[in-house]
C-alpha cells in the first residue's frame, strides 16, 4: 500500500486540486480516494491498468464531492451569480501557489463553473483542464458518447451565458 | 457540436490557460499512510458498488443486495395494493350502478 500511495500521490492530487477549493478539501478528497481504492481493491482486475482504474476512482471523488456542494446550496440558499458567491465557494484565498497568477486564474475559473450543475461541471473540468476527451469520459462515468456530446454542448451553453452576462467581472 | 459558434469565449480561452499551470498544495503521503493503516480492508456499506454512486445513498441501502432485495419488495407490495383495490373495486361497483340507476330513475321523473 505504501508504495502504491507513494507512485500515484502527486498525480491524484493534481487531479483532484481541479475540484478542491483549498489545501483542505483536496486533502479529503486525495483520503477519500484512497480509501475507497483500499476498500475496493478485492474488485480490481489484474488485466486492467492500475492507473486507469485509481484515476477513474479520483474522477468519482471529485464528481461526488461537486454533487455533495451542490445539494447543500440547493438545501441552504439559492446559487449567487459568477462573482458574488458568499464564503463557502470561495477558493483557496491565503495561498496564492507557487504561480499566483496560475491561481488567480484557476480561482476564478472555479468560481465561475460553481454556479453550474455538478455534472456539467465535472464534464467542462476534465475536458478543459485536464485535456480528457469526451469518449474517455463517457468511459469513465458510464455514460454514452452521445449524451457526453451532447451534454457538452449543453454546458457549453451555459458557460457561455454565464462568461457574457453583462455583470460578470 | 464543433460549430464555430459552440467555441467559448477569449476569455475562458486564457483563464484554462493560466489554470493549467496551477500546481496543488504539497500534502503529506506520510499522514495519507497513516490514516490508511487504521482503515478497514473491507467495508459492506460500499462494497459492491460501482464507482460514481452517491456516497450517501450508498450509506443509506448497503449492497446491491440489499437494493435489490428493497425493489423486489415494493414490486410486491405494490402487486397486492392493486390486488386488493382491484377486488374493493368490484364490490363496489354494483352499488354504484345501483345509485346510478336511482339518479337516471329521479331524473326521469323529474322530466
Amino acid at each position: 500500500m505504501e508504495s502504491l500511495v507513494l507512485r500515484h500521490h502527486a498525480e491524484i492530487s493534481r487531479l483532484l486540486w481541479r475540484f478542491a477549493r483549498n489545501a483542505s478539501d483536496l486533502e479529503d478528497l486525495v483520503q477519500e480516494t484512497f480509501l475507497r481504492l483500499v476498500r475496493s481493491l478485492h474488485t480490481w482486475r489484474a488485466d486492467r491498468p492500475f492507473r486507469h482504474w485509481i484515476t477513474r476512482i479520483a474522477a468519482n471523488v471529485g464528481r461526488d464531492f461537486y454533487r455533495r456542494q451542490s445539494v447543500r446550496r440547493r438545501w441552504t440558499s439559492e446559487p449567487l451569480p459568477a462573482g458574488e458567491n458568499g464564503a463557502a465557494l470561495t477558493p483557496e484565498a491565503i495561498d496564492p501557489g507557487a504561480d499566483p497568477a496560475a491561481r488567480a486564474a484557476a480561482n476564478e475559473l472555479k468560481e465561475l463553473l460553481a454556479t453550474l450543475p455538478a455534472d456539467d461541471r465535472t464534464l467542462l473540468t476534465l475536458h478543459h483542464l485536464e485535456g480528457w476527451d469526451l469518449k474517455h469520459i463517457a468511459n469513465q462515468f458510464g455514460w454514452t458518447v452521445t449524451a457526453t456530446k451532447l451534454r457538452a454542448w449543453r454546458a457549453r451553453n451555459r458557460l457561455r451565458a454565464l462568461l457574457t452576462e453583462p455583470h460578470s467581472p | 457540436m464543433n460549430d464555430p459558434k459552440d467555441s467559448l469565449p477569449p476569455r475562458w480561452n486564457d483563464l484554462v490557460a493560466h489554470a493549467r499551470r496551477d500546481q496543488p498544495p504539497a500534502l503529506d503521503p506520510q499522514a495519507l499512510l497513516h490514516t490508511l493503516r487504521d482503515a478497514p480492508r473491507a467495508q459492506p456499506v460500499t462494497a459492491g458498488l460501482p464507482a460514481g454512486w452517491w456516497p450517501e445513498f450508498a450509506g443509506l441501502f448497503g449492497s446491491r443486495a440489499v437494493l435489490a432485495g428493497v425493489a423486489v419488495a415494493t414490486v410486491a407490495l405494490g402487486a397486492v395494493v392493486l390486488w386488493q383495490t382491484t377486488l374493493a373495486w368490484e364490490e363496489v361497483m354494483p352499488w354504484a350502478e345501483l345509485i346510478a340507476g336511482d339518479e337516471a330513475a329521479l331524473i326521469g321523473g323529474v322530466l
